[in-house]
This record gives C-alpha cells, sequence and structure tokens, in this order.
C-alpha cells in the first residue's frame, strides 16, 4: 500500500512540476526541454524504485547528479537564458533540482531499508544449533572447593578472618595443645599418619585453632579451611578429606553464642527455615562438646532418605573451648572463653549436592567436575 | 556396645519405657544409639508344637506325618521319623522366617499336605550351649516342661531388645551395662539399684598368708587387686549367663571362665582367674617382661616378650600378658578348686603397645586401651565374688592383695549457678542442677550459694566446671536455647588475605580457561618417580614418607603435582573423554633433609594443569599469558628440559629472573605409562610466587586520544632466533615510547622460502603517540632505524 502510495506521489509530484513549467513565461523551447527532461528523469527515476541494484543507484547518482549530470546541466541554462527570464528560470530550476533530488533520497532510502532487511533475513541463525567447537570452554570449580568458598563467605560476613597452617604437623599442635594426652587412643598409628613420632600429617584443622591462638591476642574469630589426613578409606571416608575450623576468643562467649553463630551459618548456607539442633559429644578440647545437627536440607525436617528418615543431618562438631586449651595456648581463661567448630566439607558437599559415594569426589572425572559449575 | 534391655533392667526399672524412648532419651544426653535390635526379629513365626501322633507317609517311606497341636491343628510331613508322640517341637508355620531368612511356606509333600516344617537349633541360631540337643543337625526335642502353643522367642526366652549404643571417649565408665544403668537412671529419672550379688569382701588376712603380690612396674600397673576363692566347683554356667554372653558374642566356657567375661560385660573391668597352684612361689609379680621370655598365651600361640611388654608371672615366669591374655598353663582347669580373681587397672596405651606389637588382641585388651577409671576394680571383683557365693560355687577366703601405691585422690569441684550460666549462656536453677549432678550418681551439695560436687571413681572425666557445666547441659537439655539468640563479641571487621584474594582470583580464572579444578591425594606412590622418568638424583625424589601409610600407592608425600595431573588425566583418557582441562592449587611437600628431622618440611602451593584434546603448545601458554596478565605479572618464556617434558616443546616461565614453573608438552613415554595416547599439556606454577606477586590496580593511566600507525614488516632471520628475541630486538631499536606495541604474526618455514636455515617473521608495529597524530616521515625513521639495528646486530633483513 505504501509503496504505491508514494509511486503515485512521485507521479503526482513530477506532474505538479511539469503544470508548473508550463504555466511559467518561459520560452515553448526551453518549456518542452524542460518537460521533457523532467519526464525522462522521472520515468527513470521510477523504475530505479522498482528494479534497482546497489550499482543502477550509484550508476543513477553520477548520470543526473554528478558533475556533468543532466540535471546539474539545468543550473547552466540559467546562464545561457536571456536576462528577463533568468530569475524565472533560476526558480524553477532550483526547485526542479531539489525536488529530484528529495525524490531520489527518498528512492535510495528505501532502497537500503529493503537491501537490509533482505540482508537480516538471509543471515538467519538457528539459535537452537550449538556450534561444534569444544563445550569444555568454561571450566568449574570442584565442589569441595565451591562448598568451603561458601562456607568462608558466610562466616566472613561474621567477622571471621580466613587463617591457614601447615598440613604436615607437629603432634603438639594436632594433639597436645588440643588436650589430647599421650596416651589417648586417636594418637593411634591406626587414626593417624605418622612422618616421626612428633611428626604428623594434621588429622584435624583444629591445630590452627593452636597456632592461631599461640600468636594472636584476643578477641579471635577465625576460620581455617584445609586438607586434613586419616587412615579410612570406604563410602563415607577418604584418607585425604577436608575441614573448616572455627574458633571465637572473647570475653563472655558462650555456647549460646556458638548456637546463635552457627544458626545463623545454616540459614545462609542451606536456607532461611533450616534448624540447627545440639546433641552431647565429646571433643578432648571442647567442653561441653556437642554434635550439631542440621535441619534436612532436602526435605526440611519431614524425613527423606537423605536424613535416613530422621528429618536431621549431622554436619558438624562444636563446643565451648576447654580452658585447659586456653591456658595452654597462653590465653588467660578466666578472662577469656571461646567457641569452635569443625565441618567436614566432603559431608556438607555431599549434602548439598546430593552426591552418594565419597569416593566420587576424587575421582576427577570430567563428567563429574562438569556437574557443579 | 551392646546393651540388652533384659539386663539393663537388673539395675534400672525401665517398666514403660519403650525401646524408642530409652533410645531418644539416650541420644538427648549424649550417648549415640546406633541401632534398636530386636532378637525376636531373628526368627519369625516358630511356634512350639506337640506333636499327638506319627503316622507313615502313604507315599514315601522315609517320611512321616505328623500331627502336632500348637495354637491350633497342624499336620506336619517330615523325614524326622524318630519322633513320638508328647514330643515338643518347634514348628515353623506357613510364611515362617528362620535364622538364615530362609522363609517357609504349607505345601503338598507327595500327595499329603504339610503346614510347615519342624525345624533344629540352628535353624533359630540355638547352639548346644543354648540348649541340649540344639547343636545336632536334627529337629530340636524342647524339655518337656516347655509350653505349647507360644512363640519360640518367648518360650525360650529370647525375646529381648538390644541397644546398640556409640560411646564417647571420655565417657570410658560407661562401657558397661552398669555406666549404661548409671546414665538411664538419670535420664528417666528413675532409680539406680546395685544387684545383691556384689559381695563384700571381708577383711582379713586369710589370702595373704598364701599370696603375696609384688608390683615392680606401678608406671603400667597403677593396681592390682586381687581375691581368692577355696573349695570351686567348676561346672557349666546356668542359661541366663550364657545367653548374656553369646548375645555379646562371646563363648561360654565354665563358670568361673564365664564369670570374668560377665564381669567385664556388666561393670567394664576386665578380670583374669589363675588357678592358684600354678602361682608358684605364692607370689604374683607385676613386672616388665624380659627380652625374649617367651609364655604361650590361652591362643595357644608362643609370644616372645620383651623389655616393654607387661607381664603377670609368678616366682619363675609369666602367667599372663598383662591385660591381653592369660598363658594357656596358668588359667582355670576342670580340676581346678582354688582360684584367685584379677581385677587390675593397667596403662591403656602400655596394653595397646604390647596388643599392636604381638598383634594380638582381645577383649580385655581392647577394654583397656579405652581406659579403666579406679571405681572397677573394686566393684568388678566384688561382682566377680559375688556371683561365685550366690551360686555356691566355692567359698570366699578374706582379705584381698592390692597394690595402689599412689590412691588417686578424691576429686571435689566447687562452682556456682552464674559459673554454669557463663559457660553455657543461659541461666539453670539452682535446684536444678543439683537435681540432675546428684541424679547422675555425682553427690553434691550446696552451702551459701556454692555448690560442690564430689567426683565418684567412675567419672574421671570430670575435672573443672566446665565439665560440670556439660554434665548440666546435657541432662537439662539443649534445646533450652532460645533460637533467636544472637552472637556476643567485640566487633571485629573480617579479613581476606591479598594471597587468598588472588589465589580465589586465579582459581575463577583457571575455570573461565575452561579447565575443571581436581581433587587429587598429597601422597602418591613412590614409583611416580620412575613414571616421571626422573633421574635418580632428581631432588624431587627425596620426598617424605610415611610410617604407617594405607599402602604404598599413598606412601610418599608429593613433592610434584605432575603425577597427581596425569593420573587424572589418565583417567579421564580411560574413560574417552574427548577433551579435558584441569587444574588444581594444592601442596608439595619438599623436606630440608631426609629423612625428616625436628623440622617440619617446607609446604608450597603449586597451580598445576594439564590438558589434551584441541590443544597444543600455544594454546597451553595462552591460557598462562592471560592468566599472568591478570596477575601483572611480567614473565618470560625460555626452553627447557625437564624429565617428564618433550624436550623441545617446552618452556620455563621466568619471573624477575626466577623460574617459577615450567608449561609445555609431556613426552610420549610417560603420557603412555599413564594409559594415554593423547598429546597432554601439562603445567606447574609456583603458586605462593603469584599469590604473593599479584597486584591489583596500578594506578590510573591516561589514554592518547591520537590515531595508531600500524607497520608489518616482512623479516628473514636466522631459525634459531627465538621469537622473544627479535621483539625485544626491535624495542631495543626503536628506544622510543612511540613504538607501543610490536607482535610477531605470522612465522614461515619452508623451502618456498628459498633459504636455508632461515625462517620469515613478520612483525606488526604499532607507533603512537599521546601528544600528536604521527605523520609518515616520523614513523618511516624509526622504522628504518629498527632495520638498521636488526641487520646489525641479529642480520635480519627484509624479506
Amino acid at each position: 500500500m505504501s509503496q504505491d502510495k508514494s509511486k503515485d506521489g512521485l507521479k503526482n509530484f513530477f506532474e505538479d512540476r511539469v503544470r508548473a513549467i508550463e504555466a511559467s513565461p518561459l520560452s515553448k523551447e526551453v518549456k518542452t526541454m524542460l518537460i521533457g527532461r523532467t519526464i525522462e528523469v522521472a520515468k527513470q527515476m521510477t523504475e530505479l524504485k522498482e528494479h534497482a541494484k546497489k550499482h543502477d543507484i550509484e550508476d543513477f547518482r553520477v548520470k543526473h547528479f554528478g558533475k556533468s549530470g543532466d540535471i546539474t546541466a539545468f543550473s547552466k541554462l540559467i546562464g545561457a537564458a536571456p536576462p528577463e527570464f533568468r530569475r524565472t528560470l533560476g526558480a524553477i530550476v532550483n526547485e526542479l533540482r531539489s525536488a529530484f533530488e528529495n525524490a531520489f533520497s527518498l528512492v535510495e532510502k528505501e532502497f537500503f531499508a529493503k537491501e537490509h532487511s533482505e540482508r537480516i533475513e538471509a543471515e538467519k541463525v538457528d539459535v537452537t544449533l550449538s556450534s561444534d567447537v569444544s563445550k569444555a570452554s568454561v571450566g568449574g570449580l570442584n565442589p569441595i572447593t565451591i562448598v568451603k568458598n561458601d562456607i568462608v563467605s558466610v562466616f566472613a560476613g561474621m567477622g571471621f578472618s580466613v587463617v591457614d597452617g601447615p598440613e604436615i604437623e607437629y603432634t603438639k599442635y594436632n594433639f597436645e595443645l588440643l588436650n589430647i594426652p599421650d596416651d589417648h587412643p586417636a594418637r593411634d598409628p591406626g587414626d593417624s599418619f605418622y612422618i616421626t613420632p612428633d611428626i604428623m600429617l594434621r588429622t584435624q584443622t583444629s591445630c590452627v585453632q593452636a597456632r592461631t591462638m599461640e600468636t594472636t591476642a584476643p578477641p579471635i574469630r577465625v576460620v581455617c579451611p584445609g586438607k586434613v589426613y586419616r587412615p579410612d578409606e570406604d563410602a563415607t571416608h577418604s584418607p585425604m578429606f577436608h575441614q573448616i575450623e572455627g574458633l571465637v576468643v572473647d570475653e563472655h562467649v558462650t555456647l549460646k553464642d556458638l548456637k546463635a553463630c552457627l544458626e545463623q551459618f545454616a540459614k545462609r548456607f542451606f536456607s532461611a527455615d533450616t534448624a540447627v539442633r545440639f546433641r552431647p559429644s565429646f571433643f578432648p578440647f571442647t567442653e561441653p562438646s556437642v554434635e550439631v545437627d542440621l535441619s534436612c536440607a532436602m526435605c526440611h525436617g519431614k524425613g527423606c532418605r537423605l536424613c535416613k528418615g530422621t528429618g536431621w543431618l549431622e554436619l558438624l562438631g562444636a563446643g565451648v573451648v576447654n580452658p585447659a586449651v586456653l591456658e595452654m595456648c597462653g590465653i588467660d581463661s578466666v578472662k577469656y572463653s571461646g567457641f569452635a567448630f569443625g565441618i567436614g566439607l566432603e559431608r556438607a558437599a555431599m549434602v548439598k549436592y546430593g552426591i552418594p559415594d565419597m569416593r566420587l569426589l576424587f575421582d576427577n572425572d570430567v563428567r563429574i567436575l562438569s556437574q557443579f559449575k | 556396645m551392646l546393651v540388652p534391655l533384659k539386663w539393663l533392667k537388673d539395675f534400672v526399672d525401665i517398666e514403660g519405657v519403650s525401646p524408642e524412648e530409652l533410645a531418644a532419651k539416650l541420644v538427648s544426653c549424649g550417648f549415640e544409639v546406633e541401632e534398636i535390635i530386636n532378637t525376636e526379629d531373628d526368627v519369625k513365626g516358630v511356634v512350639t508344637a506337640k506333636i499327638t501322633s506319627v503316622e507313615k507317609h502313604p507315599g514315601a517311606d522315609r517320611l512321616v506325618a505328623c500331627k502336632v497341636s500348637a495354637d491350633g491343628e497342624y499336620t506336619v510331613v517330615t523325614n524326622n521319623t524318630w519322633l513320638k508322640p508328647g514330643d515338643i517341637v518347634p514348628f515353623a508355620k506357613d510364611g515362617a522366617v528362620l535364622h538364615s531368612g530362609k522363609t517357609i511356606s504349607a505345601g503338598e509333600v507327595r500327595g499329603v499336605r504339610s503346614d510347615g516344617m519342624f525345624t533344629g537349633g540352628k535353624e533359630l541360631n540355638l547352639t548346644e550351649s543354648d540348649l541340649l540337643g540344639a547343636g545336632e543337625d536334627k529337629v530340636l526335642v524342647l524339655p518337656p516342661d516347655t509350653p505349647v502353643g507360644v512363640d519360640i522367642n518367648k518360650a525360650l526366652e529370647l525375646d529381648d531388645v538390644v541397644l546398640d549404643i556409640g560411646i564417647t571417649a571420655n565417657r570410658t565408665d560407661a562401657n558397661g551395662i552398669l555406666g549404661i544403668a548409671r546414665e538411664v537412671a538419670a535420664v528417666t529419672g528413675r532409680e539406680l539399684k546395685m544387684p545383691d550379688d556384689y559381695a563384700e569382701i571381708p577383711a582379713g588376712d586369710e589370702i595373704s598368708r598364701e599370696l603375696e603380690i609384688e608390683n615392680l612396674a606401678p608406671d603400667l600397673c597403677p593396681r592390682y587387686l586381687a581375691a581368692m576363692i577355696k573349695d570351686v566347683k567348676i561346672e557349666e554356667s546356668p542359661t541366663y549367663i550364657k545367653r548374656r554372653l553369646k548375645a555379646a558374642g562371646l563363648r561360654p566356657i565354665n563358670n568361673i571362665v564365664d564369670i570374668t567375661n560377665y564381669v567385664l560385660l556388666e561393670v567394664g573391668q576386665p578380670m583374669h582367674a589363675f588357678d592358684l597352684k600354678t602361682i608358684k612361689g605364692g607370689k604374683i609379680i607385676v613386672r616388665r617382661a624380659h627380652e625374649n621370655e617367651k609364655i604361650v598365651a590361652l591362643d595357644g600361640k608362643t609370644y616372645t616378650l620383651n623389655n616393654e611388654n607387661l607381664a603377670i608371672c609368678n616366682a619363675e615366669e609369666p602367667m599372663a600378658i598383662a591385660g591381653v591374655m592369660g598363658g594357656a598353663g596358668y588359667s582355670i582347669f576342670d580340676d581346678t578348686t582354688e582360684v584367685v580373681f584379677e581385677s587390675a587397672r593397667f596403662k591403656r596405651e602400655s596394653v595397646r603397645r604390647t596388643s599392636r606389637s604381638l598383634g594380638l588382641s582381645s577383649d580385655s585388651s581392647q577394654r583397656f586401651s579405652k581406659g579403666i577409671d579406679y571405681y572397677s576394680q573394686d566393684a568388678g571383683l566384688a561382682k566377680a565374688v559375688g556371683m561365685v557365693l550366690k551360686h555356691g560355687w566355692g567359698r570366699l577366703v578374706n582379705g584381698t592383695i592390692d597394690s595402689y601405691p599412689a590412691p588417686a585422690p578424691q576429686k571435689t569441684v566447687s562452682f556456682t549457678a552464674s559459673d554454669i550460666e557463663n559457660i553455657l549462656g543461659i541461666a539453670v536453677d539452682k535446684c536444678d542442677i543439683m537435681r540432675i549432678l546428684n541424679a547422675l550418681s555425682i553427690p553434691t551439695t550446696e552451702k551459701s550459694g556454692v555448690m560442690t560436687s564430689v567426683i565418684p571413681g567412675f567419672r574421671e572425666d570430670i575435672v573443672g566446671v566446665n565439665d560440670i557445666a556439660e554434665e548440666v547441659i546435657r541432662m537439662y537439655g539443649y534445646d533450652r536455647f532460645d533460637s533467636s539468640s544472637v552472637m556476643q563479641g567485640a566487633l571485629i571487621a573480617g579479613n581476606v588475605t591479598a594471597e587468598q584474594k588472588f589465589e580465589a582470583r586465579i582459581q575463577e580464572y583457571m575455570t573461565g580457561a575452561g579447565a575443571y579444578e581436581t581433587l587429587t591425594y598429597s601422597f602418591i606412590t613412590p614409583k611416580a618417580f620412575d613414571m616421571l622418568e626422573m633421574p635418580a638424583d632428581d631432588p624431587r625424589r627425596k620426598a617424605v614418607k610415611l610410617l604407617n601409610p594405607l599402602g604404598e600407592d599413598y606412601s610418599v608425600m608429593r613433592t610434584t603435582m605432575a603425577h597427581s595431573m596425569l593420573k587424572a588425566v589418565g583417567t579421564n583418557a580411560l574413560r574417552l573423554n574427548k577433551e579435558v582441562r584441569l587444574f588444581e592449587i594444592a601442596k608439595v611437600f619438599l623436606p630440608d633433609t631426609l629423612p625428616v628431622g625436628e623440622e617440619l618440611p617446607a609446604e608450597k602451593k603449586i597451580l598445576a594443569y594439564a590438558a589434551y584434546g584441541a590443544e597444543d603448545f600455544y594454546t597451553t601458554k595462552a591460557v598462562f599469558e592471560a592468566l599472568f596478565d591478570l596477575l601483572r605479572i611480567p614473565v618470560t618464556f625460555e626452553p627447557e628440559v625437564i624429565s617428564h617434558m618433550h624436550p623441545t616443546r617446552t618452556a620455563a616461565v621466568i619471573a624477575d629472573g626466577v623460574k617459577i614453573g615450567y608449561i609445555g608438552e609431556v613426552s610420549d613415554t610417560v603420557s603412555a605409562a599413564y594409559g594415554i595416547e593423547k598429546r597432554v599439556y601439562l603445567a606447574e606454577i609456583d603458586c605462593d610466587y603469584l599469590t604473593s606477586n599479584a597486584s591489583g590496580y596500578n594506578g590510573f593511566k591516561a589514554i592518547s586520544k591520537y590515531p595508531p600507525v600500524e607497520r608489518d614488516l616482512a623479516l628473514v632471520t636466522d631459525e634459531n632466533i627465538p621469537a622473544a628475541k627479535i621483539i625485544d630486538a626491535v624495542r631495543d631499536a626503536a628506544a622510543s615510547e612511540l613504538l607501543t606495541d610490536a607482535k610477531i604474526f605470522d612465522v614461515f618455514v619452508g623451502p618456498q622460502l628459498k633459504l636455508a636455515h632461515k625462517k620469515s617473521v613478520a612483525v606488526r608495529l604499532t607507533f603512537r603517540s599521546a601528544e600528536r597524530t604521527l605523520v609518515d616521515a616520523e614513523v618511516n625513521a624509526l622504522i628504518e632505524k629498527i632495520l638498521g639495528k636488526l641487520s646489525e646486530t641479529l642480520g635480519i633483513k627484509l624479506r
């Protein structure tokens, strides 16, 4: 429709021009020449509009508007005309030229718009098709690292700093300073890897607790993630695994604060409706000691396969720092108290991602690794 | 710890408390109940039946059809043709489940209907010690007074519920029925009653006239207590004792030996019984064994002792390996008439070491290894003697022999209610505190607000107020904390160090570069060094060894990540994963000296990378060039030869004149050793260097608003001149800050060049001024200068 209309517009436009020339006082000869040219150009322009290719547009521009173009040549008529007609002729020719220019510019625009839309259509891609170039172009972190990062960021938000310690450790830090005496069964070679009688692979990140307390004055608020080692290997044990230890030492720290802190953690790490339950337990370096259960992340406490129907997941151990440990590490246990907790990262990852066997975390098959990014 | 509820009922009335409720209560006060075992679940649907008639099977000589009366009238076809009317037998009805798990169904046996089957003892998990005839491979005929038509579990009193309870390491006292009973009494609010078979041993010197004790190793044996029984009758134990031992997995032997085991289970005190006549010289000597002293233990094997093993000896030789096992020649015999009961405390570490070094473990050694308190020697002996007297198995001699050189002092702990509140964060009423502690058999009194607890001998774990607070809260209830509590304490800003921040950034970058993060063990096999073709004197062979590894594959701490990464690559290659890019940041362990002395070995974090698939040297290098750019660490690459790497496709990465790692292609023979047929690219970079030398924002630099001028030069160079050297030379030659970039975009070597030992190198130079638009003349002059110098220094010409 619009095309027809503009075509009619072009026709009407030139008819108007022709009538204006006829009505002018110019000589018949000049009139005939102008009208003849006008009709000729108008005809060509109409043709151009309908069948143009890109080079036709350029050719047309050169032929009619170029230095020796015929429309440009109209202007030369003015100088050649008798003086009394110059003004009239000048007006007519200028009007005619700018009319042609406008008309051409419309044709040109229309042409390019059409060409653009044809090109867009021709360039269409199937957005559902994928490239055959490697899909592995984005990798991913190991679930243990992801879980560690998530946990660290929750505690960082609560003012905890991240500290680190050696993986090959003195028994002093792994045992003595944590109130695990010489004859304690945990020291048995069946439960720890030894390098010398006094040097071992740490069995718990709690060593970093002792190291931190030895070198830092309260208030202390730290988490220490890292690898730990124990001689077990089955579906739920790996001889190397990961823990994240937390330690707070300050004035007036109580078991209640521990619960508040771990509740915050649970709500942010899993979901806002996660509840925390304490059960009494035992660790030599905390007294009282508790096992901390979180309401099941999968069934929200209703009972499912993951939580074995109990509605609770056992995820960490914690307690009030044993005053004997504070004293051994050089902290006044009358003035200061503290709490500590340890989270098994493998367990946390297995719960969070529903991974059935701990050994899969160490399998390193990209088909497994690619599931966690 | 297996706790049969029938046994528990000897101490505390749990009538009206279901096993599930009891389990829940135990969990709430710190005793994990791992399983509630209903012993009746083992055998179901078997009832006692009385045979009313036995008729020949019409179609088979070897079968009979018995009519029986149980909870109804039934017919059973059996091949036990010897059965006779009046016999009472176990009858497995249609649907019955036997110990083996087998389900019985009724059916026809050669045309005669059989409603089930008779069973022997084995099908019911009974042995000869449970019931006469139960061990035989035929139908079990029950005693004539057995009630008929009753479930077999009830009829034989096999019905019980057993709680499998996990005991935490601090509660050594709870490794016995008595200890659990104390907790049950406290948590259910019921009374703990001691059974009447805990005898008091009258004072006197009758025992010491015949027997003396010499304790030469009080450090390993802080207490040795013994009593003597005369006129002993050795016989089989009554059913209840045998059943209880069997339920705990112990084999009944005779009354005296069974007593020692019974006491172990009930009190938690390992006991030993000697025949008095084997105690030569009338003297028990507790001493360290002599080197190479030998003893034949009760298991019939000969053990060679050493000076670290504690032995219980008579005047001449060892009679027992203390706390581990008695000697075969000194125990209880069928003709024994005089028994000495030993109830001692041996150091747990000593027992454990001896048990381990001899490779000999027993219920006694396992119990000692957990730790024994001083209360148990008296309680254990009282129970053992009491059982003898109760059953009339002998006469108690008055007096005990007792070596207890350093008696444990009576401990008390004093505290106030607010002390408890300061630990727990919640206020517990004084009356509740007192009630809880007294119910736990921790006598506690109060005077003007200060409470004093007298710590009983069986609670060696309680040393201070924190322990008291724990006793209080575990009984008061951990659910008493309101959940809206907030954390108290000083305001501290959490801190992430620059190193931690950069490490996280490296990890994120590596994933963006398409790599997946692996998780590999820190310990590797020592064979790795051969697989990596390391020379014999390679320093990376100096690895920390574990004294007690979980096998050779995990026996040394890695000094390189190469093995771990190639193993991970190998896993993927074996499973035909097409393309793999892996990375890991983990520690290697680099000891100064071997074997490890007093210093901890150095630990260094390594960023490791391995890939195969659409990879080559340059894609691998590109990954790291971008990383170093990200961390703003300028590096250079130089050819490097490393044992496990391709000799001409490996580069050292050099930062500030120091080698910080390598990247390149793995040598094909090494790849093959890991089962990989593809070309593998590997990198190891010192991650500690990266995180401590990385820099973030470097300060703002204005950008030029004038256009750059680019010029490409086609150069012909000696084929051995490395690219980096050409670029360096170009930069040196220009010596102008107008040259903002110079890079090689094409290298061509080949016969078409028609120049031997030369290569064609296309270099793109970018010139730009911060102050003006450059004109051709300026750029041309610089190019002339560059070409002149290149020709002069490296003999490089324009092509």
